[in-house]
């Protein structure tokens, strides 16, 4: 996470750099396979079961070479633990893509990334090799939202100083969230209860130039919300946007002290398109004995708890429902709390009837497939602000930065991190470098063994 | 007084604006929402089983990072039982029955 947002906010003063063609992608597909089989913790006798697999020639043949040596070994000694091996051979993220400067006199650039285990083994190209190549659910939090608390601390980042600092906090400030919530019953706006406090400091290591930045943000306001109006809720599109008004105190080497005043904005809006199911489904005869199973512990168990002498109440079941352990991972305890709490007590005021409902319940719980990742994903951020008070660092009062991103997932099915290509446009200035101008064209491809 | 269940799924729909992206599952929290005490066994077997990120749809796990915290934050406001604990599996993949049950 570190080295991604060191390298994110380094790219500022190196853009564009070490332009290369798409070739790199197919080279670095090859050069995947030389790399596993080099890995240096593995003996010879390890790696034979590498052999069997067929998607990695290069560690097939290598593999083959070292046969002779393993199956020596192999007579001798138990066969390795194959589950250690491919959680030694597989965790890779590899990914590469190019850029298209849009701008006069813009430079074209290639970036590429190789990890393992999360850790940076080769790389260039920054700083679109954070944003765009790295697998999704390891990149940093997205521009557009912030985490309740982060602390960044960068090494060789800055050039005179050596490294720099981020630190920011959001949090609900419950004075403004009493205000907030009379203004909000008045005006009959019941999202703006929550409004956050926010408090943010940038500097160098050095302590020589830093900024802080503190104000008040709404919580997530939807003002596209209507798009998901009407039959079958319209687009269906998550929307939301973030609106805050902050005081910001600079303090830079050589430059004088200053206050500005800014009005500033997070919003994104997106839509997933063609959902699968990441799970591996059960056979009906897994399904079968998983109901059975579990529907025939848990009326074991709650008739031991609310039926006496062959009498049955409803208000004991309630109370021994409301009794088990919230954290409790036993299935059949799990869905007598969850449906004994959730539906209406004249459903259930019978033994036979609890009976009924809990065989229901569990039998569509266990044995309904969800479908949970998107195959593809379309979105749009932007985040901008207007400075009200103090002088302007690029001259404009408004600036804004927008991305539009298309996604598709080669293999969905195996989850959000397995390969993907993404097609990004980006334009306008980002608050951390408002005298960059931005506007470009990204293709990026992903590719994780994991 | 709004159910558990109920109760996680207003949360999620106000956090991130959307009822879940596949279809059969729309049309359940659909109905859901409209009748919560019509709610039979089976319609709660189906409820239960709804991932987070089929209400995310997309970045799933950036999205969920950035949000994660707001959105128990107006669950513990909803049920208004002061700070609680977020439930084991806390995550994307969390279903809506574990949220549920980690309620008091």
């Amino acid at each position: 996470m570190l080295s991604l947002v060191s390298e994110r906010v380094a790219s500022v003063a190196t853009s564009a750099s070490r332009p290369r063609t798409m070739l790199l992608t197919a080279l670095m597909l090859v050069g995947i396979g030389t790399i596993v089989q080099a890995d240096p913790v593995l003996s010879p006798a390890d790696a034979l079961p590498a052999a069997t697999d067929t998607s990695n020639a290069t560690a097939a043949t290598n593999a083959t070479t070292n046969s002779a040596t393993a199956a020596q070994s192999d007579l001798a000694s138990a066969p390795p633990d194959v589950s250690k091996l491919i959680g030694q051979f597989v965790n890779w993220d590899f990914g590469a893509g190019y850029l298209r400067d849009l701008q006069k006199n813009g430079k074209d650039a290639s970036y590429y990334l190789v990890q393992q285990n999360g850790k940076q083994m080769a790389a260039s190209g920054s700083p679109f090799v954070n944003t765009d190549v790295v697998a999704p659910q390891t990149l940093p939090v997205p521009q557009s939202d912030k985490k309740s608390y982060q602390l960044t601390i960068q090494k060789g980042t800055a050039q005179l100083s050596g490294g720099l600092i981020e630190a920011y906090a959001t949090s609900n400030i419950p004075l403004f969230r009493e205000v907030a919530t009379a203004v909000g019953k008045a005006l009959q706006l019941k999202d703006f209860r929550e409004f956050r406090g926010t408090l943010a400091v940038n500097s160098t290591t050095d302590f020589k130039s830093t900024v802080w930045q503190g104000g008040l943000e709404t919580p997530a306001l939807h003002p596209l919300q209507f798009l998901n109006a009407g039959a079958n809720n319209g687009v269906n599109a998550m929307n939301w946007t973030f609106l805050s008004v902050l005081n910001e105190n600079q303090d830079s080497t050589g430059n004088t002290q200053r206050n500005v005043g800014l009005f500033s904005y997070r919003s994104s809006l997106g839509r997933g398109f063609r959902p699968v199911s990441t799970d591996t489904p059960l056979t009906p005869a897994e399904t079968n004995e998983l109901v059975a199973k579990v529907t025939a512990s848990a009326i074991q168990t709650s008739e031991d708890k609310c039926i006496e002498s062959g009498v049955y109440d409803y208000g004991k079941l309630k109370t021994y429902a409301d009794s088990i352990d919230r954290s409790s991972k036993d299935q059949a305890l799990i869905s007598i709390r969850f449906l004994v709490r959730n539906i209406s007590s004249t459903k259930i005021d019978t033994k036979d009837k609890w009976e009924s409902a809990l065989k229901d319940y569990v039998a569509t719980r266990y044995s309904t497939v969800h479908l949970t990742q998107s195959t593809i994903e379309a979105w749009i951020d932007s985040t901008g602000w207007y400075q009200f008070t103090g002088p302007s660092t690029n001259n404009n009062r408004f600036s804004n930065l927008m991305s539009a991103n298309l996604r598709y997932y080669l293999t969905p099915n195996k989850g959000a991190n397995s390969s993907w290509i993404l097609l990004r446009y980006e334009n306008g200035i980002e608050r951390a470098t408002p005298t960059v101008y931005n506007d470009y064209l990204t293709l990026s491809t992903g590719f994780a063994f994991n | 007084m709004p159910t558990p269940l109920e109760i996680v799924i207003r949360s999620a729909k106000e956090q991130y604006g959307t009822v879940p992206l596949d279809n059969n599952d729309r049309i359940a929290v659909e109905a859901y929402l409209k009748a919560p005490d019509d709610a039979d066994a089976h319609l709660l077997g189906i409820l239960g089983g709804i991932q987070m990120s089929e209400f995310i749809q997309v970045n799933v796990q950036n999205e969920w990072n950035a949000t994660e915290n707001a959105f128990w934050k107006k669950i513990e406001s909803k049920e208004n039982a002061g700070d609680l604990d977020k439930p084991d599996g806390w995550g994307p993949s969390i279903t809506l029955d574990l949220i549920a049950n980690a309620l008091p």
